[in-house]
């Protein structure tokens, strides 16, 4: 029959206001959602303990984590759900449809009303960074500020795929009424793309991007191509959702498909993906095919002999697929002509990996042949948590700084060489199906590559390896000057919950580039140790652990320096190193901390020892070097089971307290003064009504207070044989359990054979080590910067002496 | 005016609509009466656009319906499917959604009408009873002042008195504006005194389409004395187009079709010692009308 083509208009201003009015309660939803990300730390990373992160953390017992690109993905499958729902299903369709609004003109309604909610969730998120910077602030939280702009650029990502997902939920509805079909399509829209190019991966004999041989555009022009394939994607699956729904009917009974074809269509791709999925399984089990192999020797199947494995069960799903959505066995039985069409999709797969291969095989690269090595600094540091690439917490891309932001180009012959080697035998690894599924549909690329340049200018990139290792790099000069190179920090700013001013990074830059190459290029790309994941500090909190009764502080004051565009984080461990800024930033940690509201309070609460429990510790820098001493004291009110006279006990807590409380207040300047000592002191419930353990959390950040006090030679004198004869009177004695092994450390050191270092690697002399020994550390730094046990320098030392022998 | 040419619709294996053909005029109610399942929503849905016909036409005011705005906004389909504007909507609600896709949406009408069956705009339409939803889908549809309007057994659930006055708004919106108002139902007593237009849809057919006022007078019964006794034949051969005819005694009482005057006095020619001409309901009309297609009215109804 032929229908009169009426001219429909392409939008409607009234049915888009109905329809944004129809999307609020998900716009508000998903808007608070992200509100909450936002808040959590724009692009929703719980980089600090900022008071959100932590209370998702105790409150849920878990870390949890939303994640801004999460939201997005979630409301734009909502929002897909919505349209389904709302226009596509039987009884809503009859409702839309009997209006006077072309079904056209409705899909892009519906998507322009998506959208603009989608843009008033976008603009939550910043809302919520700003509240929550702004939180941080006040309650005096350590953060990392977040770079909106790629929390945008990160956003709109995640918009173009929402958009994708939508647009697939519109066609797949469209073109199929049954359910049972529309699962079927959603699994070979998603899967068959994935395990096809699973499938070309493992015909393959190389270990370069497929795209990257095809398409000689270098590993930038890769990731540019993804980008633009994704929105051209997302672009042409709205034209398509478009037109299908447009052409789409519902009262199309019994029909599993709108055409006969599409359902054909979809049951070649579900047999597809279950030919693919048998051959990986079989040939898997036969041991042809291997995941992670590395052998280069390894021969790869050809697919026609791969396919011999998947043909039964590529049958039977093609056939019970027909059967189920045909309801007829005979109908069934003759579309399984069309079955041979899978075939293309092997052989597909197939060709892309020869072309791959041949291109492969023209390349040359012989050591001679290449021209430089470039290597982007995660592989140096082998975690992209430090170092000079932003940490991006490894969620949703990077969100932070770009993360080609930094590479090192080298010529150093053994590294080429190594490179030469390492390109002839990497093979293309393509991972977990979850790693595919992200590359997919986030168009992200391993960051575990080393791009090599050849004579001929090409540049290729080959998935890293064991090769080139850590410690093969270590020893290259070239790369060295490139990581010790301060450009990139140019400009850079040290980044703490207060605003400390220029002077502080200026003079840390000062500092920094006064070191020595080597020694930069271990600061700046040191991880310090810490531990990754969650609990990711950014500023110095002093450290302090209860152990082996004694209190211990390892007082490294850090200090995170970002460089403007955020791409480049370094944490910086004062010390020895920093004078200067070690200096000034005490300095400004002191006017700040006066200023603040509890400060009066809580001298008041020390100087009186009103608390029930109390660690203090000192630390004297003096001549560039740190000599920390900490006790732990009982409040007055509580001093019951202490060995010795209790009066005599609260007294000396009382006398200790008023004088540390006198120092204090004193607030000499820390110019000028013949020693400068940083009393952190920490009080566990005061003995104030009301109060409780968090009480003075907020005038230190974390849970013990730290002052940087200036005292004249007589009052550190004091102060020390205060703490030294309360300690000698009532701390119980540390009683060293291995004194067999450290006897055997002592003479070394005594002899000269072994060296020990404190964490600013300075040495250690015999004096210091039995000290610090008695003082209750186990710990010490060796030679090569490795912070080792007392008993494994033990071992070492009888190794050695074994070895000798 | 709408044209239904050779229409046919099918679910499946189940045609609805067979070849349907009929011509609506302008300003008329339009009454359809059928069974379920006999194709009167179905055909409802054709006209309204939602179903791209199989097969044949339908044309609003000279222009194909479906998927096409400029025929749609002619048309307003008021039935269930009226509640589904969102979950938890109120009549005010309702009214602003059509308000948004209906150019011509009058408030003011809106108001008048829920305020003659006493409905509060505020009110939920989920928490409405049968009766009042089917009241709130008429006002809505009335208030949208299309040329067109299409009531799915909108009298079902009604109370009698709240029946009477949709009766009358349909009437008074015909009367006063001119609109095309088709109506179904499954009681042919419901639509008797509103149409002014009659069809008999029968298993995707529309097996009888008549004005109600030409089948009220074409149709009628006259009862009869003679001082003689007289059977069909005589009459019959008189000219008489007998569609039933029963004798007892001398008293005869025939159902005639055709013109009255003229059957009277071909009937006063036989001398009667008494005539009396009775009315004849809708439903006996339809009753003998579908009796002379072949039809049994009661397969029908």
């Amino acid at each position: 029959m032929s229908v009169f083509k009426a001219k429909a208009s392409f939008f409607s201003g009234s049915y888009y206001k109905e329809l944004l009015r129809e999307l609020r309660i998900f716009g508000i939803i998903f808007a608070v959602l992200q509100l909450i990300c936002g808040l959590a730390g724009a692009g929703g990373r719980p980089l600090s303990l900022g008071p959100m992160s932590l209370l998702m953390y105790d409150v849920l017992g878990s870390n949890l984590n939303p994640q801004h690109t999460d939201v997005f993905l979630l409301y734009f499958f909502v929002c897909g759900l919505n349209f389904v729902s709302t226009h596509i299903w039987r009884k809503n369709w009859d409702f839309r449809n009997c209006l006077p609004i072309a079904k056209r003109t409705m899909f892009v309604c519906h998507l322009a009303a998506v959208l603009t909610w989608a843009v008033v969730i976008f603009a939550a998120n910043y809302l919520g960074a700003f509240i929550g910077e702004g939180i941080r602030l006040i309650t005096s939280a350590t953060s990392v500020p977040d770079g909106f702009g790629m929390s945008a650029v990160s956003m709109l990502k995640a918009i173009v795929q929402g958009i994708s997902i939508y647009s697939l939920f519109v066609i797949i509805c469209s073109v199929t009424n049954r359910v049972f079909a529309q699962l079927a399509a959603v699994g070979v829209i998603i899967g068959l793309p994935i395990l096809f190019n699973v499938l070309q991966a493992y015909q393959r004999a190389n270990g370069i991007d497929t795209l990257e041989l095809l398409l000689p555009i270098g590993i930038g022009g890769i990731i540019a191509f993804k980008t633009i394939f994704s929105v051209l994607l997302a672009i042409a699956l709205t034209v398509i959702a478009y037109f299908a729904f447009g052409k789409s009917r519902v009262e199309t009974y019994q029909k599993s498909a709108r055409a006969a074809w599409i359902n054909v269509l979809i049951g070649l791709g579900v047999a597809a993906c279950v030919g693919i999925i048998s051959t990986l399984i079989i040939c898997n089990t036969e041991g042809m095919l291997r995941l992670g192999r590395s052998e280069a020797s390894y021969e790869n199947p050809s697919w026609y002999y791969s396919i011999a494995y998947a043909l039964i069960p590529m049958l039977i799903a093609y056939f019970v697929y027909m059967w189920i959505t045909e309801r007829s066995f005979v109908s069934a039985l003759k579309k399984c002509a069309f079955l041979p069409l899978v075939l293309v999709v092997f052989g597909a797969a197939t060709l892309i990996a020869l072309a791959a291969d041949k291109k492969w095989e023209k390349l040359d690269f012989s050591y001679e042949n290449i021209e430089c090595v470039r290597i982007r600094d995660e592989h140096f540091i082998g975690t992209s948590h430090n170092g000079m690439l932003a940490y991006d917490g490894g969620f949703s891309g990077r969100v932070r700084g770009r993360s080609n932001a930094y590479s090192v180009k080298i010529t150093d012959n053994t590294i080429r060489r190594l490179a030469s080697e390492h390109a002839k035998i990497s093979m293309y690894e393509p991972g977990s199906i979850s790693a595919a599924l992200e590359n997919y549909l986030l168009g992200i690329l391993s960051p575990n590559r080393v791009e090599i340049t050849l004579k001929d200018g090409t540049r290729w990139s080959i998935s890293g390896g064991s090769d080139l290792s850590i410690d093969a790099l270590a020893g290259c000069e070239e790369y060295i000057e490139a990581l010790a190179s301060l450009d990139r920090f140019k400009g850079a700013k040290v980044i703490a919950p207060m605003n400390f001013g220029a002077e502080l990074n200026k003079t840390l830059l000062e500092e920094l580039a006064a070191l020595e190459p080597a020694e930069r290029a271990k600061l700046l790309t040191d991880n310090g140790g810490r531990p990754s994941g969650f609990y990711h500090d950014y500023t110095g909190i002093t450290l302090f652990e209860y152990d082996d009764n004694t209190w211990k502080s390892d007082y490294g004051y850090e200090l995170t320096l970002v460089s403007p565009t955020y791409d480049h984080v370094a944490v910086i461990e004062l010390g020895s190193s920093f004078p200067k800024t070690t200096e000034l930033y005490m300095k400004l940690m002191n006017e700040k901390t006066r200023k603040h509201r509890d400060y009066e309070e809580f001298i008041s609460t020390l100087k009186t020892a009103q608390f029930w429990d109390c660690h203090l510790s000192t630390s004297i820098l003096k001549d560039g070097k740190m000599l920390s001493n900490s006790i732990g004291m009982d409040g007055v009110q509580f001093a019951g089971g202490i060995n010795g006279d209790a009066a005599q006990y609260k007294q000396d807590v009382l006398d200790l307290c008023t004088f540390i409380a006198e120092c204090i207040e004193q607030n000499a300047p820390i110019e000028g003064a013949d020693a400068v000592f940083g009393l952190g002191v920490g009080l566990f419930t005061p003995y104030v009504e009301g109060k409780e353990y968090w009480s003075y959390s907020r005038l230190f950040r974390g849970n013990d207070a730290k002052f940087f006090v200036g005292l004249d030679k007589q009052k550190a004198e004091k102060l020390e044989q205060l703490i030294t004869s309360f300690k000698e009177k009532y701390m119980v004695n540390y009683e060293p359990s291995y004194d067999m092994e450290f006897t055997a450390i002592e003479e070394a050191v005594a002899e000269g054979s072994l060296k020990l270092y404190d964490q600013s690697g300075n040495e250690l002399t015999l004096d210091d080590v039995v000290r610090l020994y008695k003082d209750g550390y186990e710990w010490f730094y060796v030679e090569n910067g490795e912070q080792m046990h007392i008993y494994d320098i033990y071992e070492m030392l009888m190794k050695d002496k074994e070895q000798t022998l | 005016m709408i044209e239904i040419t050779n229409l046919s619709k099918g679910f499946g294996a189940t045609k609805a609509l067979d070849s349907m053909s009929c011509t609506i005029p302008d300003g008329c109610i339009f009454g359809m009466v059928g069974a379920n399942g006999a194709g009167k929503s179905t055909l409802l849905r054709l006209i309204s656009g939602i179903y791209l016909p199989d097969e044949g036409s339908v044309k609003v005011n000279g222009r194909e319906v479906y998927d096409n705005p400029q025929a749609k906004a002619d048309v307003v389909f008021s039935s269930d499917l009226m509640r589904l504007v969102s979950s938890g909507a109120t009549l005010k609600r309702m009214a602003q959604f059509y308000a948004s896709v209906y150019k011509n949406f009058s408030y003011e009408k809106f108001e008048h009408l829920a305020g003659i069956f006493n409905l509060k705009p505020q009110m939920r339409v989920r928490a409405m009873s049968k009766g009042m939803t089917k009241q709130s889908q008429t006002i809505i549809a009335l208030a949208c002042c299309t040329p067109i309007m299409l009531f799915d057994e909108t009298f079902d659930g009604l109370d009698p008195v709240a029946r009477n006055v949709a009766k009358k708004l349909l009437y008074r919106e015909v009367c006063d504006n001119g609109t095309t108002i088709i109506v179904t139902s499954h009681s042919l007593r419901e639509l008797e005194d509103t149409c002014d237009q009659l069809a008999m849809v029968y298993k995707g057919k529309i097996v009888l389409q008549s004005d109600v006022s030409d089948l009220k007078t074409k149709l009628f019964k006259v009862q009869l004395a003679f001082d003689e006794e007289h059977g069909r034949e005589e009459f019959a051969q008189e000219g008489l187009e007998i569609l039933s005819f029963t004798k007892t005694g001398k008293v005869v009482t025939i159902i005639l079709k055709g013109d009255r005057d003229e059957a009277e006095a071909k009937i006063n020619s036989m001398k009667p010692v008494l005539m009396e001409v009775l009315p004849l309901s809708l439903e006996e009309v339809f009753t003998y009308e579908m009796n002379i297609m072949g039809y049994k009215f009661e397969d029908i109804d």
